[in-house]
């Protein structure tokens, strides 16, 4: 059997399961309900067993095995934190086997956590689950010895009230033999004490008999209490006896489980990512053949092709919704870890922390996924180390003495927005304005001038501070302006909220996709560029004399106020003649946060799906671009980092 | 296999043979022969070749074990039960390791002994 199709199925499937685990685990911790959680995590572990056996992915087989020894050892007693932590440990080296595995390395040892667990469950339990560990901590090698027999592994269990049970086993075995070929036993009965075999063994067996047929010969044996006959081939050569008769009846449950979850979600397949990203690359390259279309048929004016044109892009608009409801993912998917994350955080600093995550479902294009992990690891840990304040200063100051961490997750238009709120101390103004000074950022005017927006502005700067002082002094800043480069790099915006004493918002909008998105194509002199729709609130048309200067600042009055304007020929130092042309200009309202600014542009050229293309390495420090796209023409077009003007 | 099936009882106990002889009886078997001793019972197998023998593990001269072999080395298809007591686990090992089909524990249950024979003739 060629198991190698069933990889990929088995990484994506065996880190779902280890999530799982730790999403488990981590809820355990919070409400004390073993019970609960016992069977999810032996039913995840059990299965992981399962399909790591499948695979001969033996270390990950072993290091499931013990565990579901340990988990099965604890469903009379809670376990406590030590055994929570060993928990934790052992699915962490999981982990590490699983991608060790992906990544054909099979140099990673974790014997010493196996050995971990291993000694726990024999100090912590009863004689008798010790003594399964024994039995199963050597593997054995099952190897057919002719082709095209099926062959069979047979679970026996004799009668309790058997008085010679190795001589019993054997006699099942001996029958066994004359009816087929016996390939092994699990363990090995024949080298057993009386004192240690409890009557369960395995038998491989090849045979040219039915299932059912030596089922029924073994069933009729004396003092034989059970037995089951499954199909075994060579690739699960690796014992999967269970502990303990109640365990085979998980099993089942397990299985039929499994089954019922099957059947739900039959109206899914499972795709390869790779063919994803070639659908997504194929609808690229379209996009940009429509755009040189449609500027080519322009320049022709000709109706029939026209009309062609119309309907290749509203097609090609349909094909690209699809393709991206294909590449969607739910936020869970990268959610789903933090719980365990900001466990681990707390204990490690102290604190005691509740997390609440919302909007699970929400979903994105998962080209975000890879780029997300960092900046909402940045902004919970710093919740958690500088917002979040210790356990005795929350009760000092009435708080519950737990706190609270929120991530929500929304979908807003084009946009997806994380949301990570903490109910710690907040953002100290005096303390960021006194820091900002001591490092130069700003002078004693500046921080006479500052409101409270300008200190949150402050600390998103590069160079405000270092994450061990600042956690001295005022409490938050840590890598914020990584957080802000990062996600601005992506085409989105960082907006952070305090209120002093009760909490920290820090927001994070992103375009759902980062492969195609809307945008505005809008030039300068002669050249153009592209503003991404997400940030855009309005175009106007103003006339010149419209826009006034007032201390230095160009202005627009308003009816709902006046708005600064950014002109953006200055701004992105175009070579040509000055604002003042006489002719109207194009003014794009952008809001970021509560901010809005006017980015004044010649004109307004017009709206379309772009490929957003990364700038590179060599372009990245580059403020104000956050990629680049290829117009219609062939020529590429820098696309405008709109945040970084306002 | 025509007629009733034929058991060789090999004990040193007349007891012990008298019983099981009983027992196999009452289902059907023909008991067409007794032995007392390891080699008699090789001697009586070569002499009577039997469908099933039944054989004690502790005898004196020849033990049960060495007759075990001895049988099968004259036929391999020898069809042997060991009747063992409690405490003779090792032996009764040793024995389906030699080639016993299967064993009985003293003290007999008459149900476990025929459904050992019947299955061992099976």
């Amino acid at each position: 059997m060629d198991i190698s199709k069933y990889r990929d199925i088995f990484f994506t499937e065996s880190r779902e399961y280890l999530t799982q685990l730790n999403t488990v685990l981590v809820q355990y911790e919070k409400d004390g309900n073993f019970r609960s959680a016992v069977d999810e995590l032996f039913r995840s572990v059990h299965t992981l067993k399962g399909m790591a056996s499948a695979m001969g992915y033996e270390q990950i087989a072993d290091l499931s095995h013990e565990l579901e020894n340990f988990l099965d050892s604890m469903r009379d007693h809670n376990p406590g934190s030590k055994d929570t932590d060993l928990l934790f440990q052992a699915f962490d080296a999981l982990e590490q086997l699983v991608n060790a595995q992906e990544r054909d390395d099979e140099e990673l040892d974790v014997a010493e956590i196996l050995e971990a667990v291993r000694s726990r469950l024999q100090e912590g339990v009863s004689g008798q689950a010790s003594q399964s560990v024994a039995r199963n901590s050597e593997p054995i090698q099952v190897a057919l010895v002719e082709d095209g027999i099926p062959a069979y592994r047979v679970k026996v269990r004799l009668d309790q009230e058997c008085v010679f049970k190795v001589a019993r086993a054997m006699v099942v075995i001996g029958t066994l033999d004359s009816v087929g070929r016996v390939l092994a036993c699990d363990p090995e009965v024949a080298e057993k004490a009386e004192s240690t075999f409890d009557g369960m063994f395995d038998v491989y067996l090849q045979c040219s008999e039915v299932q059912s047929k030596i089922e029924e010969m073994v069933r009729q044996m004396p003092e034989v209490m059970a037995v089951e006959v499954l199909p075994f081939s060579p690739d699960m050569d690796r014992k999967q006896l269970d502990p303990k008769p109640a365990a085979l009846k998980r099993e089942r449950q397990a299985a039929s489980l499994g089954m019922d979850k099957a059947l739900a979600v039959s109206e899914t397949v499972r795709v390869n990512v790779a063919h994803l990203e070639a659908m997504m690359n194929a609808c690229e390259t379209l996009v940009m053949d429509r755009a040189a279309l449609a500027r080519l048929s322009e320049a022709i004016r000709d109706k029939d092709l026209d009309r062609l044109v119309g309907a290749l892009t509203r097609n090609l608009s349909d094909l690209q919704h699809e393709v991206l409801q294909a590449r969607m993912v739910p936020a869970a998917e990268i959610l789903d870890r933090f719980p365990r994350m900001v466990r681990d955080l707390a204990k490690e600093l102290g604190r005691e922390v509740d997390l609440v995550c919302t909007g699970r479902d929400t979903e994105f294009d998962r080209s975000l996924l890879e780029h997300l992990g960092d900046p909402l690891v940045h902004l919970l840990r710093n919740a958690v180390d500088h917002g979040i304040e210790s356990t005795e200063e929350r009760i000092a100051s009435g708080k519950p003495r737990r706190g609270t961490l929120t991530i929500s997750v929304n979908r807003d238009r084009d946009n997806v927005v994380f949301m990570v709120e903490d109910d710690g101390k907040g953002i100290n103004k005096d303390a960021v304005l006194r820091k900002a000074l001591d490092s130069g950022l700003i002078d004693q005017d500046e921080v006479e001038a500052a409101d409270f927006d300008d200190t949150l502005e402050l600390i998103m700067r590069p160079g405000f501070s270092t994450a061990t002082s600042v956690s001295k002094v005022s409490g938050r800043g840590v890598g914020l302006d990584v957080v802000r480069h990062s996600v601005r790099s992506l085409g989105g915006a960082l907006d952070v909220e305090s209120a002093p004493g009760s909490g920290t918002r820090c927001t994070m909008r992103l375009p759902i996709t980062l492969a195609i998105i809307k945008a505005l194509l809008v030039q300068v002199g002669e050249e153009e560029y592209a503003i991404p729709t997400g940030h855009v609130f309005e175009v106007m048309a103003v006339p010149e004399s419209d826009m006034n200067l007032v201390n230095r600042q160009w202005v627009l009055a308003r009816e709902q106020g006046v708005l600064p304007l950014v002109i953006m020929r200055d701004a992105l130092e175009v070579a040509g003649e000055k604002v003042r042309d006489g002719r109207p200009k194009t003014v794009v309202v952008v809001s970021v946060g509560s901010r809005r600014s006017g980015l004044v542009f010649d004109r307004l050229l017009e709206q379309q799906d772009i490929v957003v293309k990364g700038l590179g390495d060599l372009l990245r420090p580059v403020e104000g671009f956050t990629g680049v796209t290829i117009g219609g023409d062939g020529r590429p077009i820098l696309i405008l980092d709109v945040t970084s003007f306002v | 296999m025509a007629g009733a099936p034929t058991v060789l009882i090999v004990d040193d106990a007349v007891f012990m043979r008298n019983m099981l002889a009983d027992i196999l009886r009452s289902d059907g078997f023909e008991i067409v022969g007794e032995a007392s001793t390891g080699i008699e019972a090789v001697d009586k197998y070569r002499e009577l070749g039997p469908d099933l023998v039944t054989m004690d593990v502790i005898m004196p001269d020849m033990g049960g074990i060495d007759a075990v072999k001895q049988i099968l080395e004259q036929d391999a298809n020898a069809k042997v039960m060991m009747c063992s007591a409690m405490g003779q686990q090792a032996l009764v090992i040793e024995a389906i390791q030699a080639g016993a089909k299967d064993f009985v524990v003293k003290p007999f249950h008459p149900s476990r002994v025929l459904e050992a024979a019947r299955r061992i003739i099976k």
